[in-house]
Protein backbone atom coordinates (compact mmCIF):
# COMPACT_ATOMS: atom_id res chain seq x y z
CA UNK A 1 0.00 0.00 0.00
CA UNK A 2 1.28 3.47 -0.87
CA UNK A 3 0.81 5.77 2.05
CA UNK A 4 1.25 8.94 0.02
CA UNK A 5 1.40 10.24 -3.53
CA UNK A 6 2.26 13.91 -2.96
CA UNK A 7 5.88 15.16 -2.73
CA UNK A 8 7.43 13.91 0.51
CA UNK A 9 8.27 17.40 1.71
CA UNK A 10 4.68 18.61 1.42
CA UNK A 11 2.05 18.95 4.12
CA UNK A 12 -0.32 16.92 1.96
CA UNK A 13 2.03 13.94 1.97
CA UNK A 14 2.30 14.15 5.75
CA UNK A 15 -1.48 14.21 6.15
CA UNK A 16 -1.77 11.28 3.75
CA UNK A 17 0.68 9.20 5.79
CA UNK A 18 -0.97 10.17 9.08
CA UNK A 19 -4.41 9.06 7.97
CA UNK A 20 -3.14 5.94 6.17
CA UNK A 21 -1.20 4.82 9.22
CA UNK A 22 -4.07 5.58 11.59
CA UNK A 23 -6.50 3.64 9.40
CA UNK A 24 -4.14 0.67 9.17
CA UNK A 25 -3.53 0.58 12.91
CA UNK A 26 -7.14 1.38 13.81
CA UNK A 27 -5.95 4.06 16.18
CA UNK A 28 -7.13 7.48 17.36
CA UNK A 29 -5.44 10.83 18.08
CA UNK A 30 -5.67 11.56 14.35
CA UNK A 31 -6.99 15.10 14.53
CA UNK A 32 -4.20 16.17 16.90
CA UNK A 33 -1.63 14.97 14.38
CA UNK A 34 -3.43 16.65 11.46
CA UNK A 35 -3.54 20.02 13.19
CA UNK A 36 0.26 20.11 13.57
CA UNK A 37 1.10 18.59 10.18
CA UNK A 38 2.17 21.86 8.54
CA UNK A 39 4.31 22.78 11.55
CA UNK A 40 6.07 19.40 11.52
CA UNK A 41 6.57 19.41 7.78
CA UNK A 42 8.14 22.89 7.84
CA UNK A 43 10.31 22.05 10.87
CA UNK A 44 11.70 18.84 9.39
CA UNK A 45 11.98 19.90 5.74
CA UNK A 46 12.75 23.60 5.98
CA UNK A 47 13.86 24.76 9.41
CA UNK A 48 15.94 22.24 11.36
CA UNK A 49 19.50 21.36 10.41
CA UNK A 50 20.55 17.86 9.46
CA UNK A 51 23.96 16.41 8.80
CA UNK A 52 24.58 12.97 7.30
CA UNK A 53 20.98 12.03 7.91
CA UNK A 54 21.04 13.02 11.55
CA UNK A 55 19.34 15.94 13.21
CA UNK A 56 21.86 18.57 14.31
CA UNK A 57 19.34 20.65 16.22
CA UNK A 58 17.13 19.21 18.94
CA UNK A 59 13.45 18.42 18.71
CA UNK A 60 11.17 17.75 21.67
CA UNK A 61 7.60 16.65 21.10
CA UNK A 62 5.85 17.65 24.28
CA UNK A 63 2.38 16.84 22.94
CA UNK A 64 3.17 13.15 22.71
CA UNK A 65 -0.37 12.32 21.59
CA UNK A 66 0.65 13.78 18.23
CA UNK A 67 3.05 10.92 17.63
CA UNK A 68 1.22 9.81 14.49
CA UNK A 69 2.45 13.06 12.97
CA UNK A 70 5.96 12.63 14.31
CA UNK A 71 6.38 9.04 13.09
CA UNK A 72 4.95 10.03 9.73
CA UNK A 73 7.31 12.97 9.21
CA UNK A 74 10.30 10.88 10.36
CA UNK A 75 9.30 8.35 7.71
CA UNK A 76 8.92 10.98 4.99
CA UNK A 77 12.28 12.47 5.96
CA UNK A 78 13.92 9.07 5.68
CA UNK A 79 14.69 8.85 9.40
CA UNK A 80 12.29 5.97 10.04
CA UNK A 81 12.07 2.86 7.89
CA UNK A 82 8.74 1.88 6.39
CA UNK A 83 8.83 -1.49 8.13
CA UNK A 84 9.21 0.29 11.46
CA UNK A 85 6.38 2.66 10.60
CA UNK A 86 4.18 -0.32 9.76
CA UNK A 87 4.87 -1.68 13.24
CA UNK A 88 2.84 1.18 14.71
CA UNK A 89 0.82 -0.22 17.62
CA UNK A 90 1.79 -3.80 16.85
CA UNK A 91 2.27 -6.03 19.87
CA UNK A 92 5.92 -6.10 20.82
CA UNK A 93 6.98 -3.15 18.66
CA UNK A 94 8.51 0.06 19.99
CA UNK A 95 5.93 2.10 18.10
CA UNK A 96 3.69 3.08 20.98
CA UNK A 97 1.21 5.94 20.83
CA UNK A 98 3.45 7.96 23.06
CA UNK A 99 7.03 7.68 21.82
CA UNK A 100 9.27 6.16 24.44
CA UNK A 101 12.90 5.28 24.87
CA UNK A 102 15.14 4.45 23.12
CA UNK A 103 15.04 7.59 21.10
CA UNK A 104 14.37 7.75 17.41
CA UNK A 105 16.73 9.68 15.20
CA UNK A 106 15.18 13.10 15.03
CA UNK A 107 13.60 12.96 18.45
CA UNK A 108 15.18 13.93 21.74
CA UNK A 109 12.25 13.45 24.00
CA UNK A 110 8.57 12.88 23.86
CA UNK A 111 6.05 12.08 26.44
CA UNK A 112 2.41 11.26 26.68
CA UNK A 113 2.18 12.96 30.04
CA UNK A 114 1.71 16.58 29.15
CA UNK A 115 3.92 19.34 30.52
CA UNK A 116 7.24 17.48 30.49
CA UNK A 117 8.79 18.68 27.24
CA UNK A 118 9.57 22.33 28.02
CA UNK A 119 11.80 21.55 31.02
CA UNK A 120 13.79 19.06 28.97
CA UNK A 121 14.09 21.61 26.17
CA UNK A 122 15.47 24.14 28.69
CA UNK A 123 18.15 21.65 29.76
CA UNK A 124 19.11 21.01 26.13
CA UNK A 125 19.28 24.77 25.58
CA UNK A 126 21.54 25.37 28.58
CA UNK A 127 23.87 22.58 27.45
CA UNK A 128 23.97 23.88 23.86
CA UNK A 129 24.76 27.39 25.04
CA UNK A 130 27.44 26.35 27.54
CA UNK A 131 29.01 24.08 24.92
CA UNK A 132 29.06 27.06 22.56
CA UNK A 133 27.19 25.26 19.79
CA UNK A 134 24.90 26.82 17.22
CA UNK A 135 22.17 24.28 17.93
CA UNK A 136 18.58 25.39 18.20
CA UNK A 137 16.07 23.58 20.35
CA UNK A 138 12.51 23.23 19.10
CA UNK A 139 9.69 22.12 21.36
CA UNK A 140 6.18 21.50 20.03
CA UNK A 141 3.40 21.71 22.58
CA UNK A 142 -0.37 21.62 22.59
CA UNK A 143 -2.49 24.54 23.71
CA UNK A 144 -4.37 22.60 26.38
CA UNK A 145 -0.98 21.57 27.71
CA UNK A 146 -0.51 25.16 28.88
CA UNK A 147 -2.86 24.26 31.73
CA UNK A 148 -0.01 22.23 33.28
CA UNK A 149 1.92 24.17 35.90
CA UNK A 150 5.28 22.73 34.82
CA UNK A 151 4.95 24.63 31.50
CA UNK A 152 5.11 27.90 33.37
CA UNK A 153 8.03 26.77 35.53
CA UNK A 154 9.97 26.23 32.31
CA UNK A 155 8.68 29.49 30.82
CA UNK A 156 9.98 31.45 33.82
CA UNK A 157 13.33 29.67 33.71
CA UNK A 158 13.91 30.18 29.99
CA UNK A 159 12.92 33.83 30.15
CA UNK A 160 15.15 34.50 33.13
CA UNK A 161 18.14 32.76 31.56
CA UNK A 162 17.54 34.40 28.18
CA UNK A 163 17.68 31.10 26.30
CA UNK A 164 17.61 32.59 22.80
CA UNK A 165 18.35 29.19 21.22
CA UNK A 166 14.98 27.95 22.42
CA UNK A 167 11.95 27.91 20.11
CA UNK A 168 8.57 26.74 21.35
CA UNK A 169 5.61 26.23 19.06
CA UNK A 170 2.09 25.88 20.39
CA UNK A 171 -0.38 23.99 18.23
CA UNK A 172 -3.23 26.34 19.08
CA UNK A 173 -6.26 24.43 17.82
CA UNK A 174 -8.51 25.52 20.70
CA UNK A 175 -9.81 22.04 21.51
CA UNK A 176 -8.62 19.82 24.33
CA UNK A 177 -9.47 16.18 24.96
CA UNK A 178 -13.14 16.40 25.85
CA UNK A 179 -14.14 20.05 25.54
CA UNK A 180 -13.24 23.39 23.97
CA UNK A 181 -10.43 25.13 25.82
CA UNK A 182 -12.49 28.28 26.38
CA UNK A 183 -14.99 26.22 28.37
CA UNK A 184 -12.38 24.49 30.54
CA UNK A 185 -9.58 26.92 31.34
CA UNK A 186 -9.53 29.84 28.98
CA UNK A 187 -6.19 30.58 27.29
CA UNK A 188 -7.00 33.87 25.62
CA UNK A 189 -4.19 36.44 25.50
CA UNK A 190 -1.74 33.57 25.41
CA UNK A 191 0.98 35.57 23.67
CA UNK A 192 0.75 38.26 26.32
CA UNK A 193 1.19 35.64 29.01
CA UNK A 194 4.44 34.42 27.44
CA UNK A 195 5.68 37.96 26.84
CA UNK A 196 5.17 38.70 30.52
CA UNK A 197 7.44 35.70 31.26
CA UNK A 198 10.26 37.27 29.22
CA UNK A 199 9.63 35.67 25.83
CA UNK A 200 9.22 36.98 22.33
CA UNK A 201 5.81 35.71 21.24
CA UNK A 202 4.18 35.79 17.84
CA UNK A 203 0.91 34.52 16.42
CA UNK A 204 1.17 32.75 13.10
CA UNK A 205 -1.16 30.92 10.75
CA UNK A 206 -0.24 27.33 11.58
CA UNK A 207 -1.34 26.07 8.18
CA UNK A 208 0.51 28.63 6.05
CA UNK A 209 3.93 27.19 5.29
CA UNK A 210 5.40 30.50 4.16
CA UNK A 211 4.36 32.25 7.35
CA UNK A 212 5.63 29.34 9.44
CA UNK A 213 9.00 29.30 7.66
CA UNK A 214 9.42 33.02 8.12
CA UNK A 215 8.44 32.96 11.78
CA UNK A 216 10.62 29.93 12.57
CA UNK A 217 13.65 31.51 10.93
CA UNK A 218 13.63 34.46 13.33
CA UNK A 219 15.86 34.48 16.37
CA UNK A 220 15.84 36.89 19.27
CA UNK A 221 19.09 38.27 20.61
CA UNK A 222 18.38 37.62 24.24
CA UNK A 223 14.99 35.97 24.57
CA UNK A 224 13.45 32.59 23.90
CA UNK A 225 10.79 32.64 21.20
CA UNK A 226 7.35 31.13 21.06
CA UNK A 227 5.08 30.83 18.06
CA UNK A 228 1.42 30.45 18.77
CA UNK A 229 0.34 28.67 15.64
CA UNK A 230 -3.36 29.08 15.00
CA UNK A 231 -4.52 25.75 13.68
CA UNK A 232 -7.65 23.74 13.04
CA UNK A 233 -7.87 20.41 14.78
CA UNK A 234 -8.31 17.69 12.16
CA UNK A 235 -7.18 20.03 9.36
CA UNK A 236 -7.47 18.47 5.92
CA UNK A 237 -10.28 16.02 6.65
CA UNK A 238 -13.53 17.98 6.62
CA UNK A 239 -15.58 15.88 9.04
CA UNK A 240 -12.75 15.88 11.59
CA UNK A 241 -12.16 19.61 11.54
CA UNK A 242 -13.05 21.31 14.83
CA UNK A 243 -14.71 18.15 16.07
CA UNK A 244 -14.08 17.05 19.65
CA UNK A 245 -14.92 13.40 19.06
CA UNK A 246 -12.09 12.85 16.58
CA UNK A 247 -9.54 13.48 19.31
CA UNK A 248 -9.90 9.84 20.31
CA UNK A 249 -11.91 7.99 17.64
CA UNK A 250 -10.22 5.60 15.23
CA UNK A 251 -11.11 5.90 11.57
CA UNK A 252 -12.97 3.05 9.87
CA UNK A 253 -15.16 2.06 6.95
CA UNK A 254 -16.93 4.91 5.19
CA UNK A 255 -15.08 7.54 7.22
CA UNK A 256 -11.76 6.06 6.15
CA UNK A 257 -12.84 6.05 2.50
CA UNK A 258 -14.05 9.63 2.70
CA UNK A 259 -10.84 10.82 4.40
CA UNK A 260 -8.70 9.07 1.78
CA UNK A 261 -10.75 10.69 -0.97
CA UNK A 262 -10.45 14.18 0.52
CA UNK A 263 -6.68 13.76 0.86
CA UNK A 264 -6.30 12.54 -2.70
CA UNK A 265 -5.40 8.95 -1.90
CA UNK B 1 28.38 15.16 57.15
CA UNK B 2 27.34 18.43 55.56
CA UNK B 3 31.01 19.34 55.10
CA UNK B 4 31.64 15.99 53.46
CA UNK B 5 28.68 16.59 51.14
CA UNK B 6 29.88 20.00 49.99
CA UNK B 7 33.56 19.07 49.80
CA UNK B 8 32.86 15.97 47.74
CA UNK B 9 30.54 17.84 45.41
CA UNK B 10 33.19 20.50 44.96
CA UNK B 11 35.76 17.86 44.18
CA UNK B 12 33.48 16.26 41.58
CA UNK B 13 32.58 19.59 39.96
CA UNK B 14 36.22 20.63 39.91
CA UNK B 15 37.42 17.44 38.28
CA UNK B 16 34.67 17.01 35.70
CA UNK B 17 33.52 19.98 33.64
CA UNK B 18 30.61 18.00 32.24
CA UNK B 19 29.01 17.71 35.68
CA UNK B 20 26.19 20.10 36.64
CA UNK B 21 24.53 20.86 39.96
CA UNK B 22 20.95 22.13 40.05
CA UNK B 23 19.18 23.24 43.20
CA UNK B 24 15.54 24.17 43.69
CA UNK B 25 16.49 27.13 45.87
CA UNK B 26 17.76 25.04 48.78
CA UNK B 27 21.20 24.45 50.27
CA UNK B 28 21.48 27.49 52.54
CA UNK B 29 24.93 27.70 54.16
CA UNK B 30 26.07 24.80 52.01
CA UNK B 31 25.85 25.24 48.25
CA UNK B 32 26.56 28.97 47.95
CA UNK B 33 30.31 28.58 47.29
CA UNK B 34 29.60 26.10 44.49
CA UNK B 35 26.98 28.37 42.90
CA UNK B 36 29.49 31.20 43.00
CA UNK B 37 32.48 29.21 41.77
CA UNK B 38 30.75 27.46 38.85
CA UNK B 39 27.94 29.81 37.77
CA UNK B 40 27.48 28.14 34.37
CA UNK B 41 27.20 24.63 35.80
CA UNK B 42 25.69 25.21 39.22
CA UNK B 43 22.25 26.73 38.79
CA UNK B 44 19.55 27.70 41.22
CA UNK B 45 16.56 26.85 39.04
CA UNK B 46 14.07 28.39 41.45
CA UNK B 47 11.37 26.76 43.52
CA UNK B 48 10.33 24.49 40.71
CA UNK B 49 11.28 20.87 41.32
CA UNK B 50 9.40 19.43 38.36
CA UNK B 51 11.20 21.80 36.04
CA UNK B 52 14.52 21.00 37.73
CA UNK B 53 14.17 17.31 36.85
CA UNK B 54 13.10 18.25 33.32
CA UNK B 55 16.15 20.50 32.89
CA UNK B 56 18.31 17.69 34.23
CA UNK B 57 16.76 15.42 31.59
CA UNK B 58 17.76 17.84 28.84
CA UNK B 59 21.26 18.31 30.17
CA UNK B 60 21.75 14.57 30.60
CA UNK B 61 20.56 13.96 27.04
CA UNK B 62 23.29 16.38 25.96
CA UNK B 63 25.86 14.18 27.70
CA UNK B 64 26.06 15.86 31.09
CA UNK B 65 26.07 14.31 34.56
CA UNK B 66 23.52 16.21 36.61
CA UNK B 67 23.09 16.43 40.39
CA UNK B 68 19.73 17.78 41.55
CA UNK B 69 19.43 19.03 45.11
CA UNK B 70 16.37 19.65 47.26
CA UNK B 71 14.59 18.47 50.38
CA UNK B 72 13.35 14.92 50.08
CA UNK B 73 9.59 15.52 49.93
CA UNK B 74 10.07 18.05 47.16
CA UNK B 75 12.56 16.07 45.08
CA UNK B 76 10.55 12.84 45.29
CA UNK B 77 6.84 13.37 45.90
CA UNK B 78 6.51 16.76 44.21
CA UNK B 79 8.04 15.64 40.93
CA UNK B 80 7.59 11.88 41.01
CA UNK B 81 6.38 11.64 37.41
CA UNK B 82 9.40 13.59 36.16
CA UNK B 83 11.63 11.22 38.18
CA UNK B 84 9.78 8.26 36.68
CA UNK B 85 10.26 9.46 33.08
CA UNK B 86 13.73 11.04 33.22
CA UNK B 87 15.44 8.67 35.66
CA UNK B 88 13.62 5.33 35.81
CA UNK B 89 12.38 5.13 32.23
CA UNK B 90 15.11 6.96 30.32
CA UNK B 91 17.94 5.78 32.63
CA UNK B 92 19.69 9.12 32.28
CA UNK B 93 22.74 10.25 34.19
CA UNK B 94 20.82 12.16 36.84
CA UNK B 95 21.65 11.99 40.55
CA UNK B 96 19.03 13.16 43.02
CA UNK B 97 20.38 14.50 46.30
CA UNK B 98 17.53 14.49 48.79
CA UNK B 99 18.20 16.05 52.18
CA UNK B 100 16.11 15.68 55.30
CA UNK B 101 15.71 11.91 55.65
CA UNK B 102 13.29 10.99 58.41
CA UNK B 103 12.83 13.79 60.91
CA UNK B 104 15.94 15.80 60.09
CA UNK B 105 13.71 18.86 59.70
CA UNK B 106 11.56 17.80 62.65
CA UNK B 107 10.19 21.10 63.90
CA UNK B 108 9.18 22.17 60.40
CA UNK B 109 6.30 19.70 60.55
CA UNK B 110 5.25 16.66 58.61
CA UNK B 111 5.30 18.42 55.21
CA UNK B 112 9.08 18.46 55.61
CA UNK B 113 9.47 14.96 57.05
CA UNK B 114 10.66 12.17 54.79
CA UNK B 115 9.39 8.80 55.91
CA UNK B 116 7.91 7.28 52.74
CA UNK B 117 10.49 8.06 50.07
CA UNK B 118 12.39 4.77 50.23
CA UNK B 119 9.21 3.00 49.13
CA UNK B 120 8.54 5.56 46.42
CA UNK B 121 11.96 5.28 44.84
CA UNK B 122 12.18 1.51 45.35
CA UNK B 123 9.00 1.23 43.29
CA UNK B 124 10.75 2.89 40.35
CA UNK B 125 13.12 0.54 38.53
CA UNK B 126 16.77 1.15 37.82
CA UNK B 127 17.52 3.94 40.28
CA UNK B 128 20.42 3.22 42.64
CA UNK B 129 19.55 4.13 46.24
CA UNK B 130 22.34 5.12 48.64
CA UNK B 131 21.87 6.33 52.20
CA UNK B 132 25.06 7.54 53.85
CA UNK B 133 25.10 7.38 57.64
CA UNK B 134 28.51 8.92 58.25
CA UNK B 135 30.79 11.50 56.64
CA UNK B 136 32.94 8.71 55.23
CA UNK B 137 29.93 7.04 53.68
CA UNK B 138 28.79 10.40 52.30
CA UNK B 139 32.04 10.77 50.43
CA UNK B 140 31.99 7.20 49.15
CA UNK B 141 28.34 7.33 48.06
CA UNK B 142 28.81 10.58 46.15
CA UNK B 143 32.00 9.39 44.48
CA UNK B 144 30.26 6.17 43.52
CA UNK B 145 27.33 8.10 42.06
CA UNK B 146 29.74 10.06 39.88
CA UNK B 147 31.72 7.03 38.82
CA UNK B 148 28.73 4.91 37.82
CA UNK B 149 26.53 6.04 34.94
CA UNK B 150 22.78 6.08 35.39
CA UNK B 151 20.31 7.42 37.90
CA UNK B 152 20.99 7.62 41.64
CA UNK B 153 18.96 8.64 44.66
CA UNK B 154 21.27 9.91 47.39
CA UNK B 155 19.22 10.08 50.56
CA UNK B 156 20.72 12.26 53.24
CA UNK B 157 19.67 12.88 56.83
CA UNK B 158 21.57 14.38 59.69
CA UNK B 159 21.92 11.80 62.49
CA UNK B 160 20.95 12.61 66.06
CA UNK B 161 23.91 10.59 67.31
CA UNK B 162 26.70 11.05 64.79
CA UNK B 163 29.89 9.11 65.17
CA UNK B 164 33.26 9.43 63.55
CA UNK B 165 34.85 6.65 61.61
CA UNK B 166 38.24 6.36 60.09
CA UNK B 167 38.42 6.99 56.40
CA UNK B 168 38.64 3.29 55.69
CA UNK B 169 38.69 2.10 52.16
CA UNK B 170 35.19 1.08 51.18
CA UNK B 171 35.75 -0.87 48.02
CA UNK B 172 32.15 -1.54 47.27
CA UNK B 173 29.31 0.40 48.88
CA UNK B 174 26.86 -2.34 47.94
CA UNK B 175 28.56 -4.60 50.53
CA UNK B 176 26.97 -4.63 54.00
CA UNK B 177 29.72 -3.32 56.26
CA UNK B 178 30.44 -4.30 59.87
CA UNK B 179 30.82 -1.08 61.84
CA UNK B 180 30.34 -2.16 65.46
CA UNK B 181 30.97 -5.58 66.97
CA UNK B 182 33.21 -8.55 66.49
CA UNK B 183 31.54 -10.09 63.48
CA UNK B 184 30.75 -13.34 65.24
CA UNK B 185 27.78 -12.39 67.42
CA UNK B 186 24.58 -14.43 67.25
CA UNK B 187 22.61 -11.25 66.88
CA UNK B 188 22.76 -8.94 63.89
CA UNK B 189 21.60 -5.37 63.68
CA UNK B 190 21.13 -3.73 60.29
CA UNK B 191 20.61 -0.04 59.73
CA UNK B 192 21.34 2.86 57.40
CA UNK B 193 21.27 6.62 57.02
CA UNK B 194 20.29 8.75 60.01
CA UNK B 195 19.45 5.68 62.12
CA UNK B 196 22.97 4.33 61.83
CA UNK B 197 24.34 6.61 64.57
CA UNK B 198 21.54 5.75 67.02
CA UNK B 199 21.99 2.05 66.25
CA UNK B 200 25.73 2.43 66.84
CA UNK B 201 25.05 4.02 70.23
CA UNK B 202 22.48 1.33 71.07
CA UNK B 203 25.01 -1.44 70.41
CA UNK B 204 27.41 0.34 72.77
CA UNK B 205 24.69 0.47 75.45
CA UNK B 206 24.18 -3.28 75.07
CA UNK B 207 27.91 -3.88 75.31
CA UNK B 208 27.84 -2.25 78.73
CA UNK B 209 25.44 -5.01 79.76
CA UNK B 210 27.63 -7.74 78.20
CA UNK B 211 25.17 -8.20 75.37
CA UNK B 212 26.84 -8.51 72.01
CA UNK B 213 25.28 -7.46 68.75
CA UNK B 214 27.02 -6.92 65.42
CA UNK B 215 25.93 -3.76 63.62
CA UNK B 216 26.14 -3.64 59.84
CA UNK B 217 25.63 -0.55 57.74
CA UNK B 218 23.66 -0.78 54.52
CA UNK B 219 24.87 2.38 52.80
CA UNK B 220 23.50 1.11 49.51
CA UNK B 221 20.01 -0.34 49.35
CA UNK B 222 20.11 -0.77 45.58
CA UNK B 223 22.27 -2.38 44.42
CA UNK B 224 23.03 -4.48 47.44
CA UNK B 225 25.15 -7.59 47.64
CA UNK B 226 22.40 -10.02 48.62
CA UNK B 227 24.73 -13.03 48.65
CA UNK B 228 26.92 -11.35 51.23
CA UNK B 229 23.96 -10.12 53.26
CA UNK B 230 22.32 -13.54 53.25
CA UNK B 231 25.53 -15.10 54.55
CA UNK B 232 25.73 -12.49 57.32
CA UNK B 233 22.20 -13.14 58.54
CA UNK B 234 22.20 -16.92 58.16
CA UNK B 235 21.14 -18.63 61.39
CA UNK B 236 21.17 -15.31 63.22
CA UNK B 237 18.60 -13.18 64.97
CA UNK B 238 18.18 -10.05 62.93
CA UNK B 239 17.09 -6.61 63.96
CA UNK B 240 16.43 -3.92 61.36
CA UNK B 241 16.37 -0.27 62.38
CA UNK B 242 14.99 1.64 59.45
CA UNK B 243 14.56 5.43 59.13
CA UNK B 244 11.49 5.07 56.92
CA UNK B 245 7.96 3.80 57.43
CA UNK B 246 7.57 0.06 57.05
CA UNK B 247 5.40 0.33 53.93
CA UNK B 248 7.81 0.03 51.04
CA UNK B 249 10.78 0.17 53.37
CA UNK B 250 13.84 -2.02 52.98
CA UNK B 251 12.75 -4.29 55.84
CA UNK B 252 10.02 -5.49 53.49
CA UNK B 253 12.61 -6.34 50.85
CA UNK B 254 14.70 -8.20 53.41
CA UNK B 255 11.69 -10.19 54.65
CA UNK B 256 10.79 -11.16 51.09
CA UNK B 257 14.37 -12.22 50.40
CA UNK B 258 14.46 -14.39 53.51
CA UNK B 259 11.14 -16.05 52.74
CA UNK B 260 11.58 -16.50 48.99
CA UNK B 261 15.11 -17.90 49.29
CA UNK B 262 14.34 -19.87 52.42
CA UNK B 263 17.26 -18.34 54.31
CA UNK B 264 17.49 -20.00 57.72
CA UNK B 265 17.26 -17.35 60.43
CA UNK B 266 16.31 -17.28 64.10
CA UNK B 267 14.03 -14.29 63.85
CA UNK B 268 13.57 -10.96 62.09
CA UNK B 269 12.37 -7.95 64.05
CA UNK B 270 12.29 -4.34 63.00
CA UNK B 271 11.72 -0.79 64.10
CA UNK B 272 10.45 1.62 61.47
CA UNK B 273 9.22 5.18 61.60
CA UNK B 274 5.48 5.43 62.17
CA UNK B 275 3.26 5.19 59.11
CA UNK B 276 1.10 8.20 59.85
CA UNK B 277 2.12 11.83 60.26
CA UNK B 278 3.09 13.66 63.39
CA UNK B 279 0.69 16.50 64.05
CA UNK B 280 2.97 18.09 66.62
CA UNK B 281 6.18 20.07 66.52
CA UNK B 282 9.29 18.28 67.63
CA UNK B 283 13.02 18.18 67.14
CA UNK B 284 14.71 15.35 65.27
CA UNK B 285 15.66 13.84 68.65
CA UNK B 286 12.18 14.27 70.11
CA UNK B 287 10.47 12.60 67.16
CA UNK B 288 13.05 9.82 67.03
CA UNK B 289 12.27 9.09 70.68
CA UNK B 290 8.55 9.12 69.93
CA UNK B 291 9.29 6.37 67.43
CA UNK B 292 11.31 4.51 70.07
CA UNK B 293 14.27 4.66 67.69
CA UNK B 294 16.70 6.56 69.90
CA UNK B 295 19.65 4.61 71.35
CA UNK B 296 17.84 3.66 74.57
CA UNK B 297 14.69 2.68 72.66
CA UNK B 298 16.63 0.48 70.24
CA UNK B 299 18.63 -1.04 73.08
CA UNK B 300 15.49 -1.85 75.10
CA UNK B 301 13.83 -3.30 72.00
CA UNK B 302 16.79 -5.58 71.34
CA UNK B 303 17.08 -6.63 75.00
CA UNK B 304 13.51 -7.85 74.79
CA UNK B 305 13.64 -9.35 71.30
CA UNK B 306 17.14 -10.83 71.32
CA UNK B 307 17.83 -11.49 74.99
CA UNK B 308 14.35 -11.92 76.38
CA UNK B 309 14.96 -9.21 78.94
CA UNK B 310 12.54 -6.42 79.65
CA UNK B 311 14.27 -3.33 81.03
Amino acid sequence: MNFYNAPANSSTALRQVIVSLAAKAGTGHISSALSMADILSVLFFETMSFHDGRLKDHFVLSKGHGSLGLYSVLYLKGLLKKEDLLDYHKNGSKMTTFPGEPFFNGLDFSSGSLGHGPGVACGLAIAARNDKTEKNIYCLMSDGECQEGSIWEAALFAGHHQLSNLHFIIDFNRLQAIAPIKDVLNLENLAEKWVSFGWDAEYVDGHDRTSLMKALSKKSVSKPRILIAKTVKGKGVSFMENSIKWHYLPIKDEFRDLAFKELGL
Amino acid sequence: MKNALVETLESILGSDTSTYLLTADLGFMALEPLLEKYPDRCINVGIAEANMIGIAGGLARAGKTVYCYSMIPFITLRCLEQVRLQLAKAQLNIKLIGVGAGYTYGVQGSSHHATEDIGLIRALPGIAIVCPGTAVEMNKCLMESHKKPGPFYIRIGWPTHPFEEDDLAIDDISEPRLINGSGDAKHILLSYGPSLGSSFAAVNLLKQREKHVDLYSLASLRPINWDRLNKIIENKSIGFIEPNCKEGGFAEALALEVVSKNIPIQKLVHLNYRSDYFQVAGSNKFLEEKNNMHPEGISDFLLKEFFNEAD
